[in-house]
């Protein structure tokens, strides 16, 4: 008994009906009704009538009505030039779909870059109709000749793909499990087509062949990359390092993919965009693996799930998402393996010049008479975590004859705030700053300020604040790490108002006083992730 | 040091090769970017010295960087022929503003042939198959030094493409394949569509997206088809083998059309357009042309003669005051 399937409205992809009624289709995930898809299904197959009957006549449509050799004729002469320009003018609007990641697995704040296969969704679910009419048993009935069969089979590959592949992009960007589940389903139903194609090419070309295995590879990977999105994004605590095993034989799979459609000779007007795409793929599965190792150090004492993970992070990272995203977790992440204990850092611990400072700082009424007293109306001391690299360079020594010497040195910035401004130059090691910065030993004090910029955002910054002193001349930048300096905020009143101000390491290191502000977002970070 | 030791630094006279050479160093190279064209000299003052002493590795070393200092402060290629010869001939040479720094002098070699190629990729024709064979030169020689770091574009480069030969490996595959294309469109629009998803691929890598940008707008054009408004044949290639001129077409006509079944694309409303291939609109414009410089002729001559109708007058007029001055004066 053939089991009864019902098309969906928007799509026009085949699947069983639900008992009550409420469907959602499995592939583009809309809801319908089956009085929906009945009359659009009864529209679809109005319109396809009226198209053939301009084509062949209304005597042409009736069953018999016209022998084969008419069929054939007016197949080639009427049918299929008409079929084969709605094809590939429907195929234009989009264009270079190719180069874009068809799955983007859940990570933080990704930018989301212009996707035809999204942003052409209206189009794209329009071409059911096309597609309606390439698979239509009347359109067919006049393909008398295999040839002309297949060539109806090829353009109504090309359509469905297109149209899955957008369902598989538009699916995933929910980021949800139901997304990636319904997006899984949609490469699975390539994967039979491609299973198809690949059995029917017996005597194709070489290429062909060849790429055509090579994107079976691709949709491989991607479906495991879906399923393995789909148990990250569930409602249960996980553990982040096996899938990142698992993430790192999904990007080999998707590397020799890319390389084989590549060497596969087919067409380059078709084949370099997917390496594209495909390349892009293998980039958000390297960031998506980055999130979930710091899942595991960040989250490793709570029970929390991964997207709660990435909702409760999210408002920290602000608008860096994605890769850059990653990159300020991994900094933060050091932050706090550094305070739980787990690592051991450069220190530079010494608060003992806080109260002198303060004192110093304060405004005192002239002669006791004259101008405003302020007052210390609170002190927050903390560790300010800073960056530290390795700079050489040389300068000129001599003060009659003058001759240039090569030195080296470390660089030292707020990682809360940081600019050029800001970067602290150490020309000499033997300082007590630069030895407290090189010698690790673990965190001091639990009270530790959020960095908020990455390795990669402060090389140039500190490249530019050397490049700024007309005394260090060629100088040359490595990033080494992250050190954390005493530091304090003190809010000062008197009747003229208040003010804060905000020292490290005795005014040796410039901060900034909204530092304190990332005290407090380490502290509620280390509340809800322990 | 001694004051005898500072004034012969100072001088550079009586010195030994070497320390020419590190005078090269102390007193340009290490005084920063600005004084490496002093550089130039004192290499060729120690390459002179350790030549006379028989010294023939240091007399090497020297001119080579005595050459490499001159490119980049001067960007003469010129230099860079003998500077790659140079360069072969060495084990190893000093990172450019350091005396410390080891490199090797093969990877630098290569780096300068590359800058060669390049020089004369450049020096020929946009979009002609020639440059495309030398741009995919230079991206064998980039291919060669693959995993290095770059260390002459930063001082002297006419794109953005200055820290690694991977990089610049993939601009030039990127370049060969977009002149490929430029000179093949006119011909083959599908090979050309080939040749630009080749480039894109490239540009994409080498993170330009510049030249991304425009392969991606001729791989869109190269592939489109529209049919001719006029002769109704199919032509491939936007821009190249047709084009959209401006024309009144208002919703009856794209009505007309749709009920028709033909090809909606060959007209636009919203922009006033219809689709031209090559011959009919370039038989049009070409006709069009004609007319204007007809026309132009005949008001030419119609102007002429107004203008000659005009100067006649005048001059009748003027002999006549002219008589009639004289005739005032007589009397």
């Amino acid at each position: 008994m053939k089991a009864v399937q019902v098309h969906c409205p928007f799509c026009n992809a085949a699947q069983a009906p639900r008992a009550d009624g409420k469907n959602v289709c499995d592939f583009c995930l809309q809801p319908f009704t089956l009085v929906d898809a009945t009359r659009e299904e009864a529209r679809l197959l109005e319109e396809i009538k009226d198209w053939l009957q301009q084509k062949v006549g209304a005597a042409g449509l009736a069953p018999g009505s016209v022998d084969v050799s008419s069929r054939s004729y007016i197949f080639q002469q009427r049918i299929l030039p008409e079929l084969r320009r709605d094809v590939n003018r429907s195929l234009e609007v989009v264009g270079g779909f190719g180069q874009v990641a068809l799955v983007t697995p859940p990570t933080g704040g990704v930018r989301r870059e212009p996707n035809p296969l999204v942003d052409a969704r209206r189009e794209i679910l329009g071409l059911k109709a096309l597609r309606a009419r390439l698979s239509s048993e009347s359109v067919y009935s006049f393909a008398v000749a295999p040839s002309d069969r297949a060539l109806i089979d090829l353009m109504d590959h090309r359509i469905s793909e297109v149209m899955h592949l957008s369902n598989v992009a538009d699916a995933a960007a929910r980021g949800n499990p139901l997304g990636y589940s319904s997006a899984r389903k949609n490469i699975e139903a390539l994967l039979h087509e491609l299973n198809e194609a690949l059995a029917s090419s017996v005597g194709a070309e070489r290429s062909q062949l060849s790429f055509l295995a090579a994107t079976q590879k691709r949709y491989r990977a991607l479906c495991e990359l879906c399923r393995l999105s789909e148990e990250a994004s569930g409602t249960q605590r996980i553990s982040g390092a096996p899938l990142c095993v698992r993430i790192d034989e999904i990007k080999a799979t998707l590397q020799e993919a890319a390389t084989e459609i590549e060497s596969s000779g087919h067409s380059p007007a078709d084949a370099m965009p997917l390496v594209l795409g495909v390349n892009q793929e293998i980039a958000a599965a390297t960031v998506f693996a980055r999130w979930l190792t710091a899942y595991d150090t960040l989250a490793s004492r709570v029970d929390i799930a991964f997207l709660d993970f990435i909702a409760d992070i999210g408002p920290l990272l602000g608008s860096a998402g994605g890769e850059l995203g990653a990159d300020f977790l991994e900094a933060a992440g050091l932050a706090v393996r550094a305070l739980r204990r787990e690592t051991v850092v450069g220190v530079i611990g010494d608060f003992g010049w806080v109260d002198s400072w303060v004192e110093n700082t304060r405004a005192k009424r002239l002669l006791g008479l004259f101008g405003a007293e302020e007052t210390v109306h609170a002190l927050e001391k903390f560790l300010l975590p800073v960056w530290v690299a390795e700079v050489t360079f040389s300068k000129a020594a001599g003060a009659v004859f003058k001759a240039g010497v090569e030195g080296s040195g470390l660089a030292v910035v707020d990682a809360c705030a940081p600019s050029s401004a800001k970067v602290m130059i150490i020309t000499d090691k033997a300082q007590p700053l630069a030895q407290a910065v090189l010698s690790e030993r673990p965190l001091p004090s639990s009270h530790v300020a959020m960095p908020r910029s990455t390795a990669a955002l402060v090389e140039p910054l500190i490249l530019q604040a050397l490049q700024a002193r007309p005394d260090l001349l060629n100088p040359q930048v490595q990033m080494k790490g992250m050190a954390f300096a005493a530091s304090a905020v003190v809010e000062l009143r008197s009747t003229k108002g208040s003010r804060e101000v905000a020292s490290c390491a005795a005014g040796q290191i410039a901060v900034d006083a909204a530092s304190r502000e990332q005290v407090h977002a380490m502290q509620r970070l280390v509340e809800r992730l322990g | 040091m001694s004051i005898l030791d500072s004034l012969k630094k100072a001088t550079g006279l009586g010195l030994s090769p070497d320390e020419s050479y590190t005078r090269a160093y102390e007193k340009a190279v290490l005084l920063g970017p600005s004084k490496f064209g002093d550089a130039v000299a004192l290499f060729e003052e120690a390459a002179k010295k350790a030549a006379e002493k028989g010294n023939a590795q240091l007399n090497a070393r020297a001119l080579a960087n005595a050459r490499l200092y001159a490119f980049i402060t001067s960007g003469e290629v010129t230099v860079l022929p003998e500077l790659a010869q140079l360069l072969r001939g060495l084990p190893e040479i000093e990172k450019i503003g350091s005396r410390n720094e080891m490199l090797p002098a093969a990877t630098v070699a290569a780096e300068v042939e590359a800058r060669i190629a390049e020089a004369k990729a450049d020096a020929l024709p946009f979009g002609s198959t020639a440059r495309a064979v030398a741009h995919g030169a230079v991206a064998d020689v980039f291919k060669g030094i693959f995993s290095s770091g770059l260390q002459t574009y930063k001082f002297k480069a006419t794109d953005a493409h200055v820290e690694t030969a991977q990089e610049r490996f993939f601009y030039h595959q990127g370049m060969a394949a977009f002149h490929m294309a430029r000179g093949t469109a006119t011909s083959n629009p599908e090979v050309a569509a080939e040749h630009i998803a080749k480039s894109l691929s490239a540009f994409r890598q080498a993170k330009d997206e510049r030249w991304a940008g425009d392969a991606q707008t001729l791989l869109s054009n190269y592939r489109l088809r529209r049919t001719c408004w006029m002769c109704h044949r199919e032509f491939q290639g936007g821009d190249v083998h047709f084009r959209s001129y401006p024309a009144s077409v208002n919703s009856y006509a794209v009505d007309i059309v749709k009920k028709l079944s033909q090809d909606a694309s060959s007209l636009d409303a919203g922009a006033g357009a219809i689709v031209l291939c090559l011959p009919c609109g370039s038989a049009v414009e070409n006709q069009a042309d004609l007319f204007a410089r007809e026309r132009t002729a005949e008001l030419r001559e119609e102007t002429n003669r107004a203008v000659g109708a005009l100067n006649d007058a005048i001059r009748t007029l003027t002999n006549r005051i002219a008589d009639l001055e004289r005739f005032s004066h007589h009397h």
